[in-house]
């Protein structure tokens, strides 16, 4: 069983440009989900230079990490879990390659390593704590959780949660399908001393995960068309007081149970 | 023995150096490179470099998703009793309490060069649709299906510290009691991206690589899988240990190592600090040189600060940079000269760089190696440190 507190939230979508943004959208059921595949993150943390030079996908995960560890918690161990990483970066290096191989841009290659977005945010919060990147498929948000999960119950620092996905480009998006844009991050901490954070508790199984939708309907979309969506029943969980469950597969025969507990 | 060493019951590797852990010790022992001139044509024309290509590769039987990287997990897993180990502790734990951690840094992406080259009215061809080939996890999932694990399955990509971070994530899934065996992999094949990426960065040097050399002048690029199947130290004791892996971030440059180091000495004290052994414990220490002009002199100044007394060598001018794999594969490399005695040379390197010329192997040594270190840092400022005991013989 691993124990954490969910110390801080980021979220990037369409038309949402922050968590507390989206908080407020969820809570008011007039309004709809909003339309387009592109959402807008600042990424202010970045220097000037780096904010230009960044591809979208890289101030996406940065973005939502930058959210979710304010308050001067910038030097804390990350995971960042994209299922499809920068797909638009990889279209436009595939086509060079496929045409003029020797004009493929060396900062498109540079940004072409799946950690491209943990690179820039230890550097932005001048961590030198280890990060790591994953890419555990379509349904790989439970794999991420649990590397996680195991960090923050280490007991040392806190630890960042990044989940993105941009909307998939070019030819590669037939087989690696992303309708929009969605970032998510969770900042994770000891039980002990977060007494008004949500709780989660999770713990590892054999079996089958069920795969449960968003509470709210309106989500449906994002969390059927982009992988790090797939985090939103667990945020609303994190949001709505008392106790739910939910689980998120891990391999073809284990999957991740969490327990997740919010104050009213 | 730290409480925190895990068991690496068994391991492997293919690599230009040969196939399996026999042609590993004896091009290692003969300070053999496997660097051939550049003959990859995916692209067209081939840059003028020389390149880790593994020998023979497109005469294997063909696997049901047939790619250049998926030929190379199949051979790695016909190798030394590999497949038959994991198959054997499959049966004995159950399929779902082994847990499997992949680090690449490409993937099957020669597969998405291949479908770009020959795109159908701006759509992946449809013999190159299946999603397997066009996304990170892809081998994983693969080979999944391949072996039967179906415990946690994860695929790490940190670019060229990947594999050597999978033995860290696995060391900690073992620990946690989350499985009770972890296949940790890593594999990357040669592709147009990686060739002409590094070209575009002038990291391509136009003769064989020639790590710490005073002349060197860039990278070989290579190609590798490498296997190791972690357990639990009850389970396999006479086995060699994995007693710690340290990691750490420059937060610095995407591309450019820390000029003082420091992300990589994090990661050494925080492997020593794991393992709870000074450093005048380890008897070798296999370095991630990878001929470039930046990282080979910052690392030859920490080896020499940190490290003064430690055998030191970096085997990439015999394998190439194998780049996500190279973490695994220099893992193996290093356990394989703790159970030979034989310490490898860096091969290529005349003129050492004169921090660490006391020190660096430029020949093969024989040597009682009790524990080793491997150092992997890739782009992005990712640091990775392993700690290594050979087993009892």
């Amino acid at each position: 069983m691993f124990v954490a507190r969910v110390l801080g939230f980021g979220l990037c979508a369409p038309g949402l440009r922050d968590f507390p943004t989206f908080v407020r959208w969820l809570r008011d059921a007039s309004q709809l989900l909003p339309a387009g595949r592109s959402a807008q993150p600042s990424a202010a943390g970045l220097a000037p230079t780096e904010r230009r030079r960044a591809p979208h996908a890289v101030r996406l995960a940065v973005d939502v990490a930058s959210q979710a560890t304010t308050n001067g918690r910038g030097a804390v161990g990350a995971v960042f879990c994209s299922a499809f990483g920068d797909m638009a970066n990889t279209d436009v290096i595939l086509t060079t390659l496929a045409h003029a191989p020797l004009e493929i841009s060396p900062i498109r290659f540079t940004h072409s390593v799946h950690n491209a977005a943990a690179g820039h945010w230890s550097i932005m919060a001048v961590s030198h704590a280890p990060t790591t990147a994953l890419a555990c498929g379509r349904e790989g948000v439970g794999a991420a959780m649990l590397t996680a999960l195991l960090e923050a119950d280490r007991g040392h620092e806190p630890q960042l949660l990044v989940c993105s996905d941009a909307a998939d480009a070019g030819a590669l998006g037939d087989a690696a399908c992303c309708d929009s844009d969605f970032a998510v991050a969770l900042l994770l901490g000891a039980e002990h001393g977060n007494p008004g954070a949500p709780l989660l508790r999770g713990a590892v199984r054999m079996g089958q995960a069920q795969a449960a939708p968003p509470r709210d309907a309106r989500l449906r979309p994002w969390w059927e068309g982009n992988p790090a969506a797939r985090l939103l029943p667990l945020i609303e969980g994190c949001l709505q007081a008392g106790q739910q469950g939910f689980t998120l597969p891990l391999g073809s025969g284990t999957l991740l149970a969490i327990d997740c507990e919010a104050p009213n | 023995m730290p409480e925190s060493a895990v068991a690496i019951a068994s391991y492997t590797a293919v690599s230009a150096l040969g196939s399996g852990n026999a042609a590993h010790r004896d091009a290692l022992r003969a300070g053999r490179s496997g660097l051939i001139a550049n003959d990859y044509t995916a692209a067209g024309v081939p840059l003028p470099c020389w390149i880790g290509r593994v020998a023979g590769l497109e005469d294997d039987l063909p696997p049901d998703v047939d790619t250049r990287l998926h030929r190379l997990l199949a051979r790695a897993l016909r190798q030394d009793q590999l497949g038959e180990d994991l198959a054997r502790t499959l049966a004995d734990c159950g399929a779902a309490r082994v847990a499997l951690v992949l680090g690449t840094s490409t993937a099957n992406i020669e597969q998405s060069e291949q479908a770009y080259r020959r795109l159908d009215d701006g759509h992946l061809p449809a013999d190159l649709r299946d999603p397997r080939l066009h996304h990170l996890h892809g081998p994983a999932e693969w080979l999944s299906a391949q072996t039967g694990i179906a415990g946690p399955t994860f695929t790490i990509s940190t670019a060229c510290s990947a594999s050597a971070k999978a033995f860290g994530l696995g060391a900690r899934l073992l620990r946690a009691g989350i499985a009770d065996a972890v296949l940790v992999v890593g594999a990357d094949s040669l592709c147009a991206s990686t060739l002409h990426g590094f070209n575009s960065l002038e990291l391509v040097d136009a003769s064989p690589c020639r790590p710490f050399d005073l002349q060197r002048a860039g990278l070989s690029i290579g190609e590798a899988a490498a296997m190791a199947l972690l357990r639990h130290v009850d389970d396999a004791p006479l086995a060699a240990r994995l007693l710690a892996c340290g990691e750490s971030s420059d937060a610095y440059h995407l591309s450019a190592p820390h000029p003082q180091g420091i992300g990589a000495e994090k990661a050494l004290r925080a492997a020593l600090r794991e393992c709870d052994l000074p450093p005048d414990a380890f008897d070798y220490v296999n370095l991630h040189g990878t001929a470039s002009r930046q990282n080979d002199v910052i690392e030859a100044a920490l080896i020499a600060r940190l490290l003064p007394r430690v055998l030191a060598s970096s085997t990439k001018g015999a394998t190439g940079h194998t780049l996500g794999a190279a973490g695994a594969l220099e893992a193996v490399i290093t356990l394989l000269a703790m159970d030979s005695g034989c310490a490898p040379g860096t091969t290529g390197c005349i003129a050492p760089e004169p921090a660490i010329a006391a020190q660096l192997l430029r020949s093969p040594r024989s040597a009682t190696l009790r524990h080793a270190l491997s150092f992997s840092f890739g782009f992005g400022g990712s640091n990775a440190c392993l700690a290594l005991a050979c087993g009892a013989s």
